[in-house]
């Protein structure tokens, strides 16, 4: 008997698999690669009573087309897509059946722009470093290091035992203009008063060069006043740092594990997937938070 | 909570860093990499990074009192001094073709100090170099001791795409690109060398202490 799998008919513009990050290598240089939304992972791997540690897919954008091989219990979460089974909709946050030869059909969502899809037993990837996330800049982890293509077969494990279930709190994917709650560094107070008014006060364009290793922030410039040379030293997903630009940088989930940049603050982890939902031309706004 | 000019601070909410403010020498590094490969294992530390004299915990969840775990660093670190003193790290010789389609920035390197390419390549060859710490991508090692004479400034455009196996220089190091990725750094050389491989065990060929030669190939 073949394995269950789910068959590509549509990537979208970049669908990768996906699980809660690769940890305890970051001083080899590896980065954790989690999935962007974090909550829209556990929410939907809670729902189908899975393990918090399986694998899911993160789809961009929509635009997205599978075929499911067998029967297959299925979760959706995060950005809200018009999903529809064989045409009938299916709940974009919440668990449905998939018959066998069934197609599932994402558009463009009408809001956010990430969506978590889980399986129950969740996708069966090799294990590389402790994780399946797929590590797309290094080429390594997911399915074979890169996004999928049209025509992927991805593997479905076993269904095992229920997880114990979970209270799964439903929030609003967020839009144009949302708050996020940042923590000042101690370089903060080394930026010029202007422009740490400026940073507090700005709503920030998410800009089109942005992408999962970070999202490229357009407004006002930036100044760091100090002139003490920087040692490289740990940046992570949060970090929003400031190249000599002076256009700032919040790094997401595939950041790198090092860097030489002033930081400004740090967005709090339980609020990086809000920006992580933004789409391209929308904004963000910072609020300070204490430490 | 200061011994020669170290100090902890937070770095946003789940991170805590230790940083050494003196001079940078070979000693303090040495014990920055003997805090990271202990506080690896800590009970609440979800991973750690070491850069250039300086470190940084992760916090498995939100921790409003930091306080034990900057004291379980500042321990780790007095501890450390012990270890400073140990053997040098091991020794990797690695193999590269320097100049040519495998290092189009060669001449220009050597050029910056009036050199020739083959003498440009003789300096990078005749000394040993040290991993300071790993970074910026899976396996890539920042090596210290590089000649000053072959100190190349940052190219003002990177690449979108320098080869695997790429030896650079970038300031005042020196390393090797372990997967094409995005890059600034002036390439001197290529190796075929494997530096990273998420299925070996090691995945990192060179760890922080390690020691590396440049042996020049045809």
């Amino acid at each position: 008997m073949t394995q269950r799998a789910l068959e590509i008919v549509r990537p979208g513009v970049q669908t990768l698999v996906v699980d809660r990050g690769r940890f305890g290598h970051r001083s080899i240089g590896v980065a954790w690669c989690g999935a962007m939304d974090a909550p829209a992972l556990r929410r939907a791997l809670a729902s189908l009573r899975e393990s918090p540690g399986a694998a899911a897919l993160e789809i961009a954008y929509g635009g997205f087309e599978v075929r499911f091989t067998d029967a297959t219990r299925v979760a959706l979460a995060g950005a809200d897509c018009g999903a529809a089974l064989d045409g009938a909709s299916v709940p974009a946050d919440g668990v449905f059946e998939a018959g066998a030869g069934s197609t599932l059909a994402l558009q463009s969502p009408r809001r956010g722009s990430r969506t978590i899809l889980a399986v129950k037993g969740g996708f069966d990837v090799p294990t590389c470093l402790g994780s399946r996330a797929t590590d797309a800049g290094a080429g390594f982890g997911g399915f074979g290091g890169r996004a999928l293509r049209r025509g992927d077969r991805v593997p479905i494990l076993a269904e095992g035992p229920d997880a114990p279930s979970q209270l799964v709190e439903k929030p609003q994917i967020p839009g144009d203009g949302v708050a996020v709650r940042v923590v000042p560094t101690h370089e903060h107070d080394e930026f010029d008063a202007q422009s740490r008014r400026a940073f507090w006060a700005s709503e920030w364009k998410i800009a089109h060069e942005s992408n999962r290793m970070g999202y490229r922030l357009e407004g006002p410039t930036l100044c760091f006043s100090a002139t003490r040379p920087i040692r490289p030293h740990a940046v992570f997903p949060g970090v929003v740092q400031v190249p000599p630009g002076g256009a700032p940088i919040v790094l997401m989930s595939d950041a790198h594990t090092t860097g030489g940049y002033p930081k400004i603050g740090v967005v709090l982890a339980e609020d990086l997937w809000k920006i992580a939902q933004l789409r391209t031309g929308e904004r963000v706004r910072f609020v300070e938070a204490r430490s | 909570m200061r011994e020669d000019g170290v100090h902890c601070y937070r770095v946003g909410r789940d991170a805590l860093a230790l940083e050494c403010s003196a001079e940078l020498s070979l000693g303090l590094q040495r014990r920055i990499w003997n805090v990271t490969r202990e506080a690896v294992s800590w009970d609440g530390v979800s991973d750690v990074t070491a850069g250039l004299q300086n470190l940084t915990l992760y916090l498995d969840a939100p921790v409003s009192d930091v306080a034990p775990f900057e004291r379980l660093l500042l321990d780790a670190w007095k501890r450390s001094e012990a270890g400073a003193e140990v053997a040098p790290g091991a020794l990797l010789e690695i193999p590269v073709r320097y100049g040519g389609v495998d290092g189009p920035d060669l001449a220009a390197v050597a050029g910056l100090h009036g050199l020739s390419e083959d003498e440009a390549v003789e300096r990078h060859c005749a000394r040993e170099y040290v991993v300071n710490f790993l970074g910026f991508a899976p396996g890539f090692a920042y090596l210290g001791g590089l000649d000053p004479m072959l100190h190349a400034p940052r190219l003002a455009v990177p690449r979108p795409r320098v080869p695997a196996g790429s030896v650079a220089i970038g300031g005042e190091l020196t390393g090797v690109y372990p997967s094409a990725l995005p890059g600034g750094w002036n390439l001197i050389g290529r190796t075929d060398l494997t530096l990273f491989d998420a299925a070996r065990e090691p995945a990192a060929l060179l760890g922080p202490g390690d020691r590396v030669r440049f042996v020049a190939i045809p």
